[in-house]
């Protein structure tokens, strides 16, 4: 810098904010950063919103937060902690957005969003065919994310079919169409927890070339939810 | 230009050497100093006023303790306020630069010997967020804040968007590595930052209206 004097014009045209909290800037930079924040209150009200909003994401998604402690106790923990799966956490979290929205009437404004739980759905079967997928839920409250893999196939979108696998009762749990993979080529299916007691469970995937053709089986999954 | 003499119909200048005009934050700095030279308590009282906050940002920044940036911030003013009185300053503009200076000597002096006492040095004591208790809304709790930002996130819609906040505040990627990631334009992540930060700060003052509404009533 041409010398130590910093106009507000220029931390603000070179983003000095977002710099200095990465700790990005050059010594000489911020040194007068810091110097030019004494005086100008414009870059500290900036520098204090960010400080406040970064905790405030690290608080309410980061490894700390009870949304990530519950995603890790489903067994998700290693996929939350890296940033490569950032949509995965993503997902989890739109899930508890709108559990939060559903229960919004039970619970007081400031009583946090429900829990919700991310279960990859293995496509493989054991020997005796019953399901490799076991799904604990934390409360009856809770947000199931299942991760569906498509395979290799390329459809436009998706359709998932979740139904009871008991031969009694093959009743329908939930359909949904227009799914398309959201990260890592998944299928991102929400289902609350309370439509999902103990037992046995399929899933029929289904996928379509474009929105007018109709939709042809792609596979079918299975799960089983346990005590 | 140095020793520039010019004469023109009406005006003539000279100069040895040319400086910029100064701006208005310049000549209020240059009268608060001369100000306080002549013995000027208000001048003082302004200074202070000027710069407390921002100092206490930048100690609470440095030392992760409000209390001791308080105690170093009123030492720092006390060394720059004795300083005025019985020198000035050469260049008076450079008034918020010459505290920073003292407060930072200050600071690095008393984290030095506590370092001394000390035998266990903590390595991530510089790379703690420090507390927004002290900020504009130190009114709205931590935990509020966290509900205001799972709101703000719970209003985007665009996957891609809720990626990009994930990746730079919860799991600190830097700007390079996330657009890379993401296949988009710096623009567009300086946007959904610019806009994050908007919204957060409407829902902040929207918290503490309804407080100041609640506590009114």
């Amino acid at each position: 810098m041409r010398n130590s004097h910093m106009k507000h014009k220029d931390a603000k045209d070179l983003l000095f904010v977002d710099r200095y909290l990465a700790g990005s800037l050059s010594e000489e930079e911020q040194t007068a950063f810091e110097a030019h924040i004494l005086a100008c209150q414009a870059c500290l009200d900036e520098l204090e919103l960010t400080d406040r909003l970064s905790l405030g994401f690290k608080d309410a998604f980061g490894q700390e937060s009870p949304e990530f402690e519950h995603a890790a106790a489903a067994g998700a923990r290693n996929v939350l902690l890296s940033p490569r799966y950032a949509t995965a956490a993503s997902v989890l979290l739109a899930a508890s957005m709108l559990a939060a929205g559903l229960m919004y009437g039970s619970q007081d404004r400031y009583g946090g969003p429900a829990v919700a739980q991310v279960f990859p759905i293995h496509a493989t079967r054991s020997v005796d065919a019953a399901p490799t997928s076991l799904l604990r839920l934390a409360s009856p409250d809770a947000m199931a994310v299942l991760l569906v893999d498509p395979g290799l196939t390329d459809h436009a979108d998706y359709r998932v079919h979740v139904r009871r696998g008991d031969a009694a009762d093959r009743s329908t749990v939930t359909e949904l169409e227009g799914l398309q993979p959201t990260y890592e080529d998944l299928l991102a299916v929400t289902i609350p927890a309370k439509a999902l007691p103990a037992g046995d469970y399929t899933i029929e995937l289904s996928g379509r070339a474009s929105p007018d053709s109709v939709y042809a089986r792609v596979s079918v999954l299975s799960f089983r939810v346990v005590e | 230009m140095s020793g520039l003499t010019t004469n023109s119909k009406n005006t003539s200048v000279t100069a040895k050497e040319w400086q910029p005009a100064p701006d208005d934050e310049q000549r209020t700095l240059e009268d608060l100093v001369r100000r306080v030279r002549k013995g000027d308590v208000d001048a003082e009282s302004d200074i202070f006023t000027r710069f407390h906050r921002g100092l206490l940002y930048f100690l609470r920044r440095l030392t992760n303790d409000a209390a001791l940036a308080e105690d170093l911030g009123q030492e720092a003013f006390m060394v720059l306020i004795r300083k005025l009185r019985a020198e000035g300053l050469a260049e008076p503009a450079k008034l918020n630069s010459y505290l920073h200076g003292i407060a930072r000597k200050l600071a690095a002096r008393y984290l030095a010997r506590q370092r001394r006492r000390e035998s266990a040095v903590d390595a991530g004591f510089f790379d703690r967020v420090i507390d927004p208790a002290a900020d504009q809304f130190a009114e709205i709790s931590r935990d509020e804040t966290r509900q205001i930002v799972i709101e703000l996130f719970s209003e985007l819609r665009v996957e891609r968007d809720r990626q990009i906040l994930l990746r730079y505040w919860v799991y600190d990627e830097d700007k390079a590595t996330i657009c890379s990631a993401l296949d988009i334009q710096e623009p567009h992540f300086h946007r959904v930052i610019h806009r994050a930060k908007i919204r957060f700060r409407d829902l902040l003052l929207k918290t503490d209206r309804r407080r100041r509404f609640s506590l009114v009533r």
